[in-house]
This record gives C-alpha cells, structure tokens and sequence, in this order.
C-alpha cells in the first residue's frame, strides 16, 4: 500500500531522493525546520504535516526495511560458511531485528519529542491568546473610564474652569489632575 | 490495526519481525494502539491463516511473518 501520489514520500520516490533523505536523517537527526530546508533545496517545499505524514508512510517503513536487509545481508556474507544452519537463521534474524528495532526507535522517539513540541506550542498559542484578551479587555476598561471621566469633568465647573483658563497646558493637566484626582494624583 | 500489522509484516518481505519491532512499527504507522488490542489482532490473524508465528531457535523470541493469505488481503489478490 504505497501512499498518494502526490504525497511527499511518492515525490520523493520518483525524484529518486528517497534514500538520500532517510540516510541524512538517519545521520543527523535533523530539526523540523532542517528537514524543511533540505527539502526546499531540493525544490519540494512541504508543510510540517508533509513530512510527519512521510515519516509515518509505507515507504518509510519499507527504508527501513531495506536498511536492515543490508546490515542482515552483510553478517550473512561475514558468518563462517560452516555455520549451523539454525544458528546461522537465528543470528541473521537478530541482526535483521535489531536494526528494523533502532530505526523504529528512532523514528518514535522523533514523533514524541515532535508531538510534544506541537502540545507545548498550542499550549504557548493558548496563552498567547489570554494575555491579548486580557489587554484588551484593560484598553476597553481605560477608554471607558476616560470618557466617564470625561463627562465628570465637563460637568464640573471648577474643571471647566481650569480647562477654559489661561495657563500651559502641562499647568491645565497638573491643575485638573489635583482636582479631579485629589490625593491620588500625587501616587 | 490488522490491516496495519498485516501491512508492516508484508514491508519485510519475509523477513520474520519479533513482536516488539513489529509493535514499534504499528505504532509508527498507526498512532494510539494498545499492546492488548495488537496481541488479540495478531491473534485473530493468526487463527485466520494470514499470519505466521514461531519461536526463534536460540532466542525464544516470537518471530511473526506474513502468510500468502495475508499477502493477498494487502494486495487485494493482485
């Protein structure tokens, strides 16, 4: 069952780039944003979701597959050739194992480390988004109060009085705030 | 999930998986699978003739491959 397509891994496959993408992360256990721009030097850009899919695809697996036929074939050619045979087939097997095991491993260890950085981000988008609300909850509140104040101002008439005189208008603020505010102004 | 492991078992073509590897690989490629549900759908393959189990010589590992019938199931007869 091979994927789509148009999925990242067929993409791979036909641009005979499948290989030389697994061995680079197996090599160097690349960042998302890494394997990001590995891909777009190799005219594939793909989003974040392109590529967790490609590492979780058939193809992948069947990389992995091959990577330890490889490493089983090589033992295969280096055992004595008097070997028992179902000590040979066990020893093979085990080495076949062993390396579709640590490529597993590493591929679900990338996943945690992967979807936990996906949940801490959500929850850093989260309260992201409290913190905005909760300045403008605080903008809305201030406005409100300015305009109340406002209101008390105009209809107080030693205000008035202050803001129609004569004096700069540092002096108005000074003179209003100590009216208005009394006591609190000097806080 | 029996779908997934039959898929896994037919990518080693032949290659016998012990039942750890071959669970990390489900699990790679079918998030949120329980061991206890794995080994009953190992097991239902199993009585269905599409998988195969036997113990390794020296090991004792339990080493699963795929069975032409499980084969087909993934090929769809092809």
């Amino acid at each position: 069952m091979d994927s789509r397509s148009d999925s990242l891994a067929a993409k791979l496959q036909r641009a005979d780039l499948l290989d030389e993408y697994f061995a680079w992360w197996l090599a160097e256990r690349p960042s998302i944003a890494a394997r990001k721009e590995w891909l777009e030097k190799v005219q594939m850009p793909h989003s974040n979701d392109a590529i967790h899919n490609l590492h979780r695809s058939s193809e992948a697996a069947v990389w992995r597959n091959a990577a330890a036929a490889k490493a089983r074939a090589a033992m295969d050619a280096n055992l004595p050739k008097n070997i028992d045979a179902l000590i040979r087939k066990s020893l093979l097997d085990q080495r076949f194992n062993a390396v579709m095991g640590e490529l597993s491993h590493k591929e679900l260890m990338d996943q945690f480390i992967l979807e936990g950085d996906t949940e801490r981000l959500k929850i850093k988008r989260e309260e992201l988004a409290v913190k905005k609300e909760a300045v403008k909850i605080s903008r809305q509140r201030l406005q409100s109060e300015i305009c109340k104040k406002f209101l008390e101002w105009n209809a107080d008439a030693k205000a008035r009085e202050i803001a129609e005189g004569s004096g700069s208008r540092a002096e108005k603020i000074e003179a209003l705030g100590r009216a208005m505010f009394a006591e609190d102004w000097d806080r | 999930m029996s779908t997934t492991i039959l898929q896994v078992l037919f990518n080693n073509s032949g290659h016998p998986l012990n039942e750890t590897v071959l669970l990390a690989e489900v699990r790679l490629m079918s998030s949120g699978c329980g061991e206890s549900q794995f080994r009953a759908d190992l097991m239902r393959l199993k009585n269905a003739g599409m998988a195969s189990v036997e113990e390794d010589g020296l090991t004792g590992d339990r080493m699963w491959k795929i069975e032409p019938k499980g084969s087909q199931r993934i090929t769809g007869g092809k």
